[in-house]
């Protein structure tokens, strides 16, 4: 119930800053068509959109969740941030309520570009039950990405070192990654790292269920296996920095 | 019981900075506590150590005979605070903001509603209801804050300066809401402030603070008994040297401490009716220019700088 509580009150700021869903849709959005417009052409068997938007939708996770945690700068001016924290609702629940205003601004994103994306003609292979899965495979991402954030967040001084660790970190993990071309295609000395990234397999997946109308079972469930912990440990690091926050 | 208890409270800074040492105070259950000093004295640390937000590095605290690291989350349930900085969300309605608040400290709806409705009518707050929130004044928002923070009914409220920056109106305003929050709800009340006259006129128990340590805590009329000797005030003439003067006057033996005012000088002194005729035959030696030198009561600016400052400050 406190959870609820503390989104619904995220929630009705977002709705009434409507700006904050436009400035990290942008990006994507502008990669999306970018990519869509230009390599197309070149793809000689299928529609590239459908290839790219995996990755984009990826991106766009980054991107929005990626910074969610930089709210914490502007609550902590105020004195919310501080009633909050000296009641007694559980960290684990500000956390959670973090996750889901996390997960509505992306997921707004991800309609939008998937929207677009079905007016380029993109046809999700896997059928409703590929995007219900695509939609569980979102929400991990979401959840391990804005937790990771909210911690680091907590960690650092002011808004000008997070924004600037938080863009350090997100553009390199969507370039060493298969959000521009298949696994199989990369280059032999970037193999390693574009395999350690996380984020690979979540393309890798996203993309069988785009392009794909059977399911590939095991590759999926390694991938939500592996979410399952990237989500327990960021979480379990978010709970912890805000109990050991002002030692 | 004792509402707050705190013994040998220590608080160091990761940056070294040490903001309490040794602190100890008591607070009695229904009464209002301020705390007295001036800024940088350890004041705002120690309410957020007192409200769980900070740890201390050393010391015991108990609140409403609970341990605070032991029983936190309990402890959390039976306070509430409000801080400097206005805490109310600028996107919810008041309403919104009270209901939001009763939420965090699991009201049902129909008690929320309840003390909501109760509280609003308590704190004056009926006619802005259908205003935005943006819209209030600096006084109404803090006493929105008030009202949010008495939600959860709290054992403690704690109030980190509460008419810092205003107007006579305003503070007046504000106090009458404090003496109501202690009458109408029985809610022990912790205050920080800098204004004595404010401590004076609400506390029942003042404690004066000076770099993380307490110098003394007890009733104003104790307080001001307890430091109610008198002082010895000299008006020098515009064209004496200042310093001079002080540097003579603080280095007797018996003056034990003394403050400047332009050009008027206040000593403390151990016996000042005696004091004054040795310091007036010495002036005159000294051929001083001065046109006044008197014995007076103190006022409550001189209790609490005769407690902060040591000897020869000023």
């Amino acid at each position: 119930m406190q959870t609820i509580n503390l989104f619904w009150r995220s929630v009705r700021w977002r709705f009434q800053n409507p700006v904050t869903i436009i400035m990290t849709l942008v990006q994507p959005l502008i990669w999306l068509l970018l990519f869509s417009t230009i390599f197309g052409g070149n793809k000689a068997e299928g529609n590239y959109t459908s290839f790219i938007l995996p990755g984009i939708l990826v991106m766009s996770v980054l991107s929005s969740s990626g910074v969610s945690g930089i709210a914490n700068y502007s609550l902590k001016t105020g004195g919310s941030y501080y009633r909050i924290k000296i009641s007694p609702v559980k960290r684990s629940s500000i956390i959670l309520a973090h996750i889901l205003d996390a997960a509505v601004l992306s997921f707004i994103q991800a309609a939008i570009l998937i929207g677009i994306s079905l007016l380029m003609s993109v046809r999700i292979a896997s059928g409703i039950s590929g995007v219900l899965i695509m939609i569980i495979l979102l929400f991990l991402t979401i959840a391990f990405v804005s937790a990771l954030s909210y911690a680091i967040s907590l960690t650092l001084p002011d808004e000008n070192s997070f924004i600037a660790l938080v863009n350090t970190i997100t553009l390199p993990l969507f370039f060493v990654s298969s959000a521009l071309m298949p696994s199989e295609q990369i280059p032999h000395g970037f193999r390693i790292p574009v395999f350690i990234n996380p984020f690979t397999h979540v393309i890798d997946s996203l993309r069988m269920l785009v392009l794909k109308s059977s399911i590939d079972w095991t590759q999926l469930i390694s991938t939500v296996r592996l979410l399952f912990v990237l989500c327990i440990a960021s979480f379990a690091l978010a709970v912890h920095s805000l109990n050991n926050e002002n030692q | 019981m004792n509402a707050i208890s705190a013994s040998n409270l220590c608080k160091v800074y990761q940056n070294g900075r040490k903001a309490l040492t040794n602190l100890s105070i008591e607070v009695q259950e229904g009464e209002i506590f301020s705390l007295l000093g001036p800024n940088g004295a350890g004041k705002s640390t120690l309410i957020n150590i007192l409200t769980t937000f900070l740890q201390p590095t050393s010391g015991k605290i108990l609140i409403m005979g609970k341990d605070l690291y032991a029983e936190q989350k309990s402890i959390r349930s039976l306070i509430s605070c409000v801080a400097q900085n206005v805490s109310i969300d600028n996107h919810l309605s008041l309403r919104e903001n009270m209901l939001f608040q009763g939420r965090l400290y699991k009201l049902d709806k129909p008690t929320a509603n309840k003390r909501m409705d109760a509280l609003i009518t308590a704190f004056d707050l009926r006619e802005y209801e259908k205003n935005k929130v943006t819209a209030y004044s600096g006084g109404i928002k803090r006493r929105l804050d008030i009202a949010m923070s008495m939600m959860s009914y709290p054992k403690i409220l704690f109030l980190d300066e509460p008419t810092v920056g205003m107007d006579i109106e305003s503070r007046q305003a504000m106090w009458d809401v404090v003496k109501k929050i202690k009458s109408d709800f029985g809610t022990t009340i912790l205050l920080t402030t800098h204004y004595l006259e404010e401590a004076d006129m609400l506390s029942d128990t003042v404690c004066i603070m000076q770099d993380g340590h307490e110098l003394v805590q007890d009733t104003p009329q104790n307080l001001r008994q307890h430091t109610g000797q008198k002082v010895i005030r000299i008006d020098l003439d515009s064209s004496e040297n200042c310093q001079d003067i002080v540097k003579l006057i603080s280095d007797l033996q018996f003056v034990k401490g003394i403050r400047q005012e332009q050009n008027t000088l206040y000593a403390n002194t151990q016996n000042p009716m005696q004091d004054f005729r040795i310091l007036n035959q010495m002036l005159m030696d000294k051929q001083t220019r001065y046109f006044s030198i008197g014995v007076l009561t103190p006022s409550l600016d001189d209790v609490f700088l005769s407690l902060t400052q040591n000897k020869g400050g000023r």
